[in-house]
This record gives structure tokens, sequence and C-alpha cells, in this order.
């Protein structure tokens, strides 16, 4: 107990000295806090003002939403689903037909 | 985002297409397309099955003697140097074949489309001239034309 010493000023500013020096402050890029200030003013600015970068932005962040990307996800394989069995048929009457023709005309008259 | 999106569709796609086509075509029955194509009442399948089962025996037997007499015309070809006059006889009568199969394949075109109704016999005779004769008239053509031939 009797080593502790009484608080004093200058002992405080040496510390405070010491642990500024120990967290460097990384120094912000230039321009920076001019970006945040846009970044603002865009989100708050109504959406006919918004460029078409802005708006496919805008986009994007909301179909990369989780339940949003799983819908588009349901809504593609359904749609390739859907147009593999329209082609389904198409190429199924191809090969009957070219199996019909190859049990009436022999290989010897074929080209 | 969007290769994820083309991968899923182009995936369900393939596979979709694949099912379907293999249980499609899963009956074996060679018959299948005239049914389908040109909508043949029962009877009328078994009309034209009846003479599809009277070709097949012809067919196989014509098939046979065309592969004999070709097995000759290599013996030929062996046997002597260059078109000797046996290769030219092999030949000839390989022809001869050919074009005897070819008139049966036709005959029997004809009768299959006697058995259906009129417009779809003519509409089967069309599609079978063009995928059995076409193919020849098309190289023909081509050989026709690479050389100068008009």
């Amino acid at each position: 107990m009797s080593a502790i010493k009484p608080n004093n000023g200058s002992d405080d500013a040496r510390l405070g000295e010491l642990l500024r020096s120990a967290r460097p402050q990384a120094e912000l890029p230039p321009g920076f806090s001019n970006a945040v200030w846009r970044r603002i003013e865009r989100a708050n600015q109504p959406s006919h003002g918004r460029s078409l970068a802005d708006s496919l932005d805008l986009l994007v962040g909301w179909l990369l939403r989780p339940r949003f990307a799983l819908a588009l996800a349901a809504v593609m394989m359904i749609s390739g689903t859907i147009a593999g069995i329209s082609n389904a048929g198409v190429n199924t009457n191809r090969i009957a037909r070219d199996r019909y023709v190859a049990s009436v005309n022999p290989p010897d008259l074929r080209p | 985002m969007i290769l994820a999106s083309v991968a899923i569709a182009g995936g369900s796609y393939l596979l979709a297409c694949k099912v379907c086509v293999r249980q499609m075509t899963a009956s074996g029955d060679d018959l299948e397309w005239l049914h389908r194509e040109f909508q043949l009442s029962d009877a009328e399948m078994q009309r034209v099955r009846a003479l599809h089962e009277g070709y097949q025996p012809r067919c196989h037997e014509m098939c046979a003697r065309i592969e004999a007499k070709k097995a000759e015309l290599e013996a030929a070809m062996t046997a002597g140097q260059g078109v000797t006059p046996a290769v030219r006889e092999k030949l000839a009568e390989v022809a001869a074949l050919r074009a005897q199969c070819q008139g049966n394949m036709l005959q029997h075109f004809y009768e299959v489309s006697q058995a259906m109704p009129p417009e779809q016999g003519r509409r089967y005779l069309a599609e079978m001239r063009r995928l059995t004769l076409g193919f020849h008239e098309q190289f023909e053509d081509t050989m026709s034309s690479h050389h100068g031939h008009h």
C-alpha cells in the first residue's frame, strides 16, 4: 500500500501518450469523408434521382438476400425444367423417326 | 450470381430433357413414330405392323445377299491388280442387288402409305422419300457441284 503513489497529472499525460502510441491511428484515404457523405446522400435520394448503376447495385443487393436468391434459383430451375420437357418432345420424335427409318432402310442403302 | 442462375437453369433443362426422352423412348417399338406422327388408329396400326413384319425378313435376306456379294467383290479386288473384268462384274452385281433392295424398300413405302388415310399416306411417302432417297440426291448434287457437272 505504501508503494502506491498519489495520482499525478504528468503520469496521466504519459499514460495517454503510451496508449496512443500502442494503437496507431490509420490514416484515412484521401476523399474518404466526401465519399461517405456522397453515399449518405445517394441513399437518401428518391428513386427517380438514382443513376442506372445505382439502381443495378440496389437490385443486386436485393437479390442477394437469401430468400430472394432462393426464389430466383427456384424460378430458374422451374423454367429450365419446363424448357427441357418441351424440347424432349422434339427430341423424342426425332429419335423415334430415326429408329423407324433404320428398321426399313438397310445399312447398305444409307450414305 | 448470374453464372449460378444460368448453371441451375441449364442443369435443370438437360436433366428434364434426358429423363423425358428416356421415358418416352422406353417402349422400343420401331413403329411408335408412325403411330404418333400420323395419328393412326389401332386398325391402321395393325395393317401397317403386318406390312412391316412381312417386309423385315425380305429386307434382311437382301442385306445378307449384298454382304455376300461385297465379300466376293473384296476377294476379286484382292486377287487381281487394278479394276479387272472380274472386279467390274462383281461391282455390277453389287449395284444390281442394291437397286433391287431400293426398289423393294420403295414398294414397301407405297404399300404402307396405302394402309393409311390418303393425306397421311401422302405425307408419309414424301417424308420417307426425303429421308432415304433424299440423302443420295444431296450427295450426288454435292459431288456434281464439286466437279462442275450440271
